[in-house]
C-alpha cells in the first residue's frame, strides 16, 4: 500500500514540476537574500546561517504542506479511501514521506552549494544537514496534519501557521542546540538524538491521528 | 441480503436534511431518490455509506447495526459514486483507473499482485474510451471525465455480477453529463447488477428512458 501510494504521489509530482521547483526557487532566493542585506562579515554569517536555514525550512514546510490535501478533497479522493478498506494510516505515512522527499531532499542535495555563500565549516555542515535530515520529516507531518484540520474551513490561509508554528518549538530548539553545540565544541550532542526520538514519535502516531482526523473532517 | 433504514434524521450545518425517513431494500431492489435541489439527496447516500452522521435513527445490513465493529464489512458491501469524479487531472485515464480499480478493490490479504495483468483498454472500451487511454485527464470533456468514474461499476469486486462484495451501489447523479449511448450503457450496467442480487439507490434528477423504468422498484422523493 506504502509503495503503491508512493508511487502514484511521485507520479503525480512529477507531471507537476513546479511543485517540486517553487518550494527550492523559494529556499534559495530567501537564503541568497541574507548575505546581500547583512554584508560580507563572515563570522556573523556562520554564526546566523544555521538559524536562517532553519526558519526558511519552516516557511518551506508551510509552502508545501498548506493545501497539499486540497486537490484530494476537491476531487473526492478522500471521500474513496474512507469508504474504501484502504488503511489510512499507511497511506499517510506515504504522503508524509512523498512530501519530505519532494520539497526536502533536493533543498538537501543543494545545501552544501549554499554553504560556500556563508563559508560554513565542513562539520557544522554535516550536523546542519544531519538535524535538517531527521528534523524536516517531522515538520512535514505536523504540517500535513494541521492542513488537514483545516482543510473543510474556508479562507484558512492564516489558520495553518498559528497552529502548528507552536508545535515546531521543540524541534527547532533541539535543532538549533545541537548546531550551537556542534560549531564551539566540534562533537555530535545527545540534542540530535532527542531529534531523532521525536522524528520515531511523529512517524509513528502522526498518520494514525491523520486518519482520525480526516473522519472527522470529512463527517461535518 | 437487505438495507434497512430505520427512522433516520441528519442534520447538516445546524439544519434538518433528513426527517424520520425508513425503508427497508431487499436483493434486486433498485431505489430511486429524486427531490429538489438541497432535499437531501446527496446526504441520504452520504449517510449509508458512513461519510455523514446521523442524529437519530439507525442503519442496519442484513439487520445488523452499522457499527464500527462491522464498518470493514460495510466497507466490502457498499459501493459509493458521488458527484465528484475522483480522478486526477494530471494523470491519463488508464493511471486513473488502475489508482480506483486498486482502492475500490483493496484488501489488505490479496491485492499485492491483482493488478499485475490489469487491461485498462479492454475495461475503458466498455464506455468507448479505449482511445483515450494514454489521454491526460485535464484534456477531457466533463462528460468524458464522468465516464471514467463511473467506470467503477466494472472493477472485479465492485458488482453483484462478478463477486459478491460492493453489492450495493449508492450512485449520486451517476447520468448527468452522460450522452444517451453511454447512458443506455450505464443503465444496462445496473440493471445486470440488481437482476444478480444487487442493490442500487440511486439519486437522480435525470428520468429515466421508458425502457428502463422497470428497474425502478422503490422511489422516495425527499421534498415532501
Amino acid at each position: 500500500m506504502i509503495l503503491d501510494t508512493l508511487k502514484k504521489d511521485f507520479l503525480l509530482f512529477y507531471r507537476n514540476k513546479t511543485s517540486i521547483l517553487l518550494p527550492l526557487l523559494f529556499f534559495f532566493l530567501i537564503v541568497s537574500i541574507f548575505p546581500l542585506v547583512l554584508g560580507p562579515d563572515v563570522n556573523l554569517l556562520m554564526k546566523i546561517m544555521p538559524g536562517i536555514i532553519w526558519i526558511i525550512s519552516i516557511l518551506t514546510t508551510l509552502l508545501s504542506s498548506h493545501n497539499f490535501f486540497y486537490d484530494d478533497l476537491d476531487s473526492g479522493i478522500l471521500d474513496l479511501y474512507l469508504t474504501s478498506k484502504v488503511p489510512l494510516s499507511s497511506m499517510f505515512f506515504s504522503k508524509i514521506i512523498s512530501c519530505w522527499v519532494v520539497t526536502f531532499v533536493p533543498l538537501l542535495i543543494f545545501l552544501p552549494i549554499i554553504s560556500i555563500m556563508y563559508s560554513l565549516d565542513a562539520f557544522v555542515l554535516m550536523i546542519l544537514l544531519i538535524t535538517l535530515f531527521v528534523g524536516t520529516p517531522t515538520l512535514i507531518g505536523i504540517g500535513l496534519f494541521g492542513s488537514l484540520l483545516i482543510i473543510s474551513l474556508p479562507r484558512n490561509n492564516i489558520l495553518l501557521p498559528i497552529i502548528i508554528l507552536p508545535f515546531y518549538i521543540p524541534v527547532l530548539v533541539f535543532a538549533a542546540d545541537s548546531i550551537s553545540i556542534a560549531s564551539s565544541m566540534h562533537i555530535i550532542s545527545p540534542q540530535l538524538y532527542i531529534l531523532v526520538a521525536l522524528l520515531v514519535l511523529a512517524l509513528a502516531f502522526l498518520p494514525y491521528l491523520m486518519s482520525l482526523t480526516l473522519k472527522i473532517t470529512i463527517n461535518n | 441480503m437487505y438495507l434497512t433504514a430505520d427512522s433516520i434524521t441528519c442534520y447538516r450545518n445546524k439544519q434538518k436534511v433528513l426527517d424520520n425517513l425508513s425503508f427497508t431494500l431487499n436483493s434486486g431492489d433498485f431505489m430511486l431518490v429524486t427531490g429538489n435541489n438541497g432535499s437531501g439527496k446527496s446526504t441520504l447516500l452520504r449517510c449509508l455509506c458512513n461519510l455523514c452522521p446521523i442524529e437519530n435513527g439507525e442503519i442496519r445490513f442484513d439487520n445488523r447495526m452499522k457499527s464500527d465493529e462491522i464498518e470493514d464489512e460495510f466497507k466490502n458491501r457498499i459501493l459509493y459514486l458521488g458527484h465528484k469524479n475522483c480522478i486526477n487531472d494530471d494523470l491519463t485515464c488508464a493511471e486513473n483507473l488502475k489508482f480506483l480499480f486498486y482502492i475500490d478493490c483493496y484488501d489488505s490479504d490479496t491485492s499485492k499482485d491483482k493488478f499485475k495483468d490489469f487491461d485498462s483498454k479492454k475495461i475503458l472500451s466498455a464506455l468507448g474510451l479505449s482511445e483515450y487511454s494514454n489521454r491526460k485527464v485535464s484534456t477531457l470533456s466533463e462528460g468524458t471525465k464522468k465516464k471514467l468514474s463511473l467506470l467503477r461499476l466494472w472493477a472485479p469486486r465492485n458488482n453483484a455480477i462478478e463477486s459478491n462484495n460492493k453489492s450495493i451501489w449508492l450512485l449520486d447523479e451517476p447520468l448527468n453529463s452522460l450522452d444517451t449511448a453511454s447512458k443506455k450503457i450505464i443503465l444496462k450496467r445496473m440493471l445486470s447488477h440488481t437482476e444478480y442480487g444487487g442493490i442500487i439507490v440511486c439519486a437522480s434528477h435525470i428520468e429515466f428512458p421508458d425502457e428502463f423504468s422497470f428497474l425502478i422498484t422503490k422511489n422516495i422523493d425527499l421534498s415532501k
